[in-house]
């Protein structure tokens, strides 16, 4: 076949330019917002999502017609699921539309394909896979803070997507979920910063059409009303939440950015109070930092910090501060083999700050402080959960494992190795 | 027997002086908060307009650059406090109030001003929000510089006074209606003072319902006293402000203790200061009227530029 020299050129330079935000699932990112082309998609885990999701998507109109076409592994027919909640984005600019398709009733572990359709326009075909009721190591991937530094935002989300596609190989641990700490835009109440953060995260679809579920956390630059309409969210809802990632392992997200001593903490000890005897880890994400290592502690260390060590949360994951910190086990404001262990504080694209190394809590060889892009993963197994910090580019700037806690609510020691 | 009008209020009075003083405390503790805010705690939002990026509204200077600015900053606010008790000018003032105005004009840039959710206020209102709860913050030193000026002549010309007098009512009217809406809209870190304190003064945890039903009943009050107080001449009314700007000033000390909050209640120095220049100047003016009464042939009556 012959290509003229100014197509072969014009070739080169798209697949150079695909090439170099580094993304094989680039066929995937920054679907068409026209008419009512699905375009925007993001599959939300909210409370169960062994047998429930949330796949939502935008258009650029409002539509008739919005629906899912769901079909489970080995199934011969797909079901339809009509989107429940479809509407307009609350901002005068661009318009834009929100659709939600609740699937219920999913089964455990199971592959789902699924095809989105907005008045007779198709998404291309995708899956994702529900999370499992048996006991089998499961990975978490923790990040936060992508309001700014774009390129990098999708650079990351390129990386998500194929550290997803490599965990499904045999013999490694699946990573099943994004827990996003919070501050995905700058301004919560600009529908275009919210937009573009939306497009990007198509990047993290794999290249083989898997989606990334994600669980939201509420940050400080996420006010408004879009984030209940973008992660289908009760418009009143407060965005503190639990989700099940397996029989054994339970992530209790919480918001910063409403009352931190009011009935969230009422909720929060109920919560754990019911949940730690009964899985083998439990770790809560939120945004601003109780044990920053930049910014000053927020009040949440006031309220929740004796909660997290009265009943020995695992893992504490938080964001804001823009760098990386892994502190050593704390309890009661001090070192404690017994303690909890904080991590964070987001690289989705943002600018790093620099760690105040003087910090008790930041002093090696406890702990582990640093700056740049980045993601944390998180690897639950029976006797141990793997805490690996995965830089831009993939180099592993930070691995540490934690031992599982006996099961007693009582304090045991939770040794680091 | 002179023929000049009479001065609205005796600037050579003990109470003239005790308004000056008042001014002069009052920028001195905003200074004295702001400095520890700069140099201890660091993360204002000053730094952060100059961190950030320059497409989500930022200056993009280096960390480094930024902190050590700020540090200096800091440390400048100290001297100006000191100085503003000592000797306050246009060189001591002019700096302290750019500062405070910076910091409004850095929580407008980045978008940090308004944290809630409100379908009555436009975007626009809410992205210029801190300048209206800061107003207070930038309205003292301006305040003081036309109250207490370095050799200029006295007695101050009753325009000047006026001005500053109208100016201090505006800003605290404007700065307790801004205050009112955040409270009224159920501000979380308000709801969390009122449940914080309660618990740390009172031994006894007060629930959020409650707290937000108290935070309802504040905004509304501060609606009530922002209108009065530019609308009437009650001197209970800021008599009230005063009070309250220092119980809202302190509540940070009452929530998060001493060590974290006393600079918190230092910075918000002239929610009490400037509401209580304003009614002394009012009392002032009173008495002075009732002292020209009793030399009528003296000195003549100005109202027209008693209340500013």
């Amino acid at each position: 076949m012959y290509l003229s020299p100014q197509l072969r050129f014009f070739l080169s330079i798209f697949t150079l330019a695909c090439w170099s935000v580094g993304l094989p699932s680039a066929v995937w990112a920054d679907a068409e917002l026209e008419g009512t082309n699905p375009a925007q998609w993001r599959l939300i885990w909210h409370n169960d999502p062994a047998h429930s999701a949330v796949l939502s998507w935008s258009t650029a109109e409002a539509g008739q017609v919005h629906r899912v076409h769901l079909r489970a592994e080995g199934a011969e027919q797909a079901t339809t699921v009509d989107a429940a909640r479809n509407g307009r984005y609350t901002a005068e600019s661009p318009q834009l539309y929100y659709h939600h398709a609740r699937l219920n009733d999913l089964s455990p572990a199971t592959k789902y394909r699924v095809e989105i359709e907005s008045d007779g326009r198709r998404s291309p075909p995708m899956f994702f896979v529900t999370a499992p009721v048996e006991d089998v190591p499961i990975s978490v991937i923790f990040g936060a803070d992508s309001r700014s530094g774009l390129k990098e935002r999708r650079e990351v989300n390129a990386m998500l997507a194929e550290m997803v596609a490599k965990s499904h190989e045999p013999g490694k641990t699946p990573i099943l979920a994004f827990a996003h700490g919070g501050d995905y835009i700058v301004s919560g109440t600009r529908l275009d910063q919210w937009s573009r953060w939306m497009s990007d995260h198509e990047l993290t679809v794999g290249a083989d059409g898997r989606l990334l579920p994600i669980i939201p956390a509420r940050g400080n630059h996420d006010i408004g009303k879009l984030f209940n309409e973008i992660f289908d969210f009760p418009p009143e809802d407060t965005n503190y939440y639990s989700v099940d990632l397996g029989p054994q392992v339970r992530l209790v997200t919480l918001n910063t950015e409403t009352s931190v001593a009011g009935g969230q903490v009422t909720w929060l000890e109920k919560e754990l109070a019911a949940s730690r005897p009964k899985y083998r880890w439990l770790f809560v994400q939120y945004h601003r930092p109780a044990y920053p290592a930049v910014k000053n502690p927020w009040t949440n260390q006031i309220h929740w910090v004796p909660l997290f060590e009265k009943y020995d949360v695992d893992l504490a994951c938080e964001g804001d501060g823009h760098n990386i910190k892994r502190t050593p086990p704390i309890r009661e404001k001090r070192i404690d083999p017994t303690g909890v262990v904080y991590i964070g504080e987001g690289g989705l694209g943002v600018g790093q700050r620099t760690p105040k190394e003087g910090l008790w809590y930041l002093q090696e060889p406890e702990a582990k402080f640093g700056v740049g892009h980045h993601v944390q993963v998180l690897t639950f197994e029976r006797e141990e959960l793997t805490y690996r910090v995965v830089l831009l580019g993939g180099e592993v700037f930070d691995e540490h494992k934690l031992l599982a806690r006996p099961p007693k609510t009582a304090a045991k020691p939770h040794n680091a190795r | 027997m002179s023929v000049m009008p009479a001065p609205a209020a005796n600037q050579n009075s003990r109470p003239w002086n005790i308004l000056i003083w008042v001014l002069r405390i009052t920028v001195a503790l905003q200074c004295l908060g702001a400095w520890d805010w700069f140099t201890r705690w660091q993360e204002t939002p000053l730094l952060h307009w100059l961190l950030d990026p320059t497409d989500v509204g930022g200056l993009n200077w280096g960390e480094a650059t930024a902190l050590a600015v700020q540090q200096t900053v800091g440390w400048l606010m100290l001297l100006a406090g000191l100085c503003a008790l000592v000797r306050p000018c246009a060189w001591v003032l002019g700096p302290v109030t750019l500062v405070q105005l910076l910091v409004a004009v850095a929580m407008w840039r980045i978008d940090a001003g308004f944290s809630l959710e409100s379908e009555w206020l436009s975007p626009q209102a809410t992205a210029l929000f801190p300048l209206a709860t800061h107003v207070a913050r930038i309205a003292a030193p301006i305040g003081m510089l036309l109250l207490d000026p370095w050799r200029v002549e006295r007695p101050l010309g009753d325009r000047r006074v006026a001005l500053a007098i109208g100016g201090l009512r505006w800003a605290a009217a404007i700065t307790f209606f801004a205050h009112g809406i955040e409270a009224w809209l159920l501000h979380p870190e308000f709801v969390d003072i009122c449940i914080s304190s309660s618990e740390r003064l009172l031994g006894t945890k007060m629930l959020q319902p409650t707290a937000e039903w108290l935070l309802t009943i504040i905004g509304e009050a501060d609606f009530l006293v922002a209108i009065a107080c530019v609308s009437t001449r009650w001197r209970a009314v800021w008599w009230w402000m005063a009070l309250w700007g220092g119980v809202t000033a302190l509540s940070r000390v009452a929530a998060y203790g001493l060590g974290v909050g006393w600079s918190a209640a230092l910075m918000r120095a002239p929610h009490v200061g400037i509401p209580l220049a304003v009614v002394l100047y009012w009392h002032l003016v009173e008495w002075t009227r009732a002292e020209s009464a009793a030399e009528p042939t003296i000195a003549s009556d100005d109202s027209n530029v008693e209340e500013g």
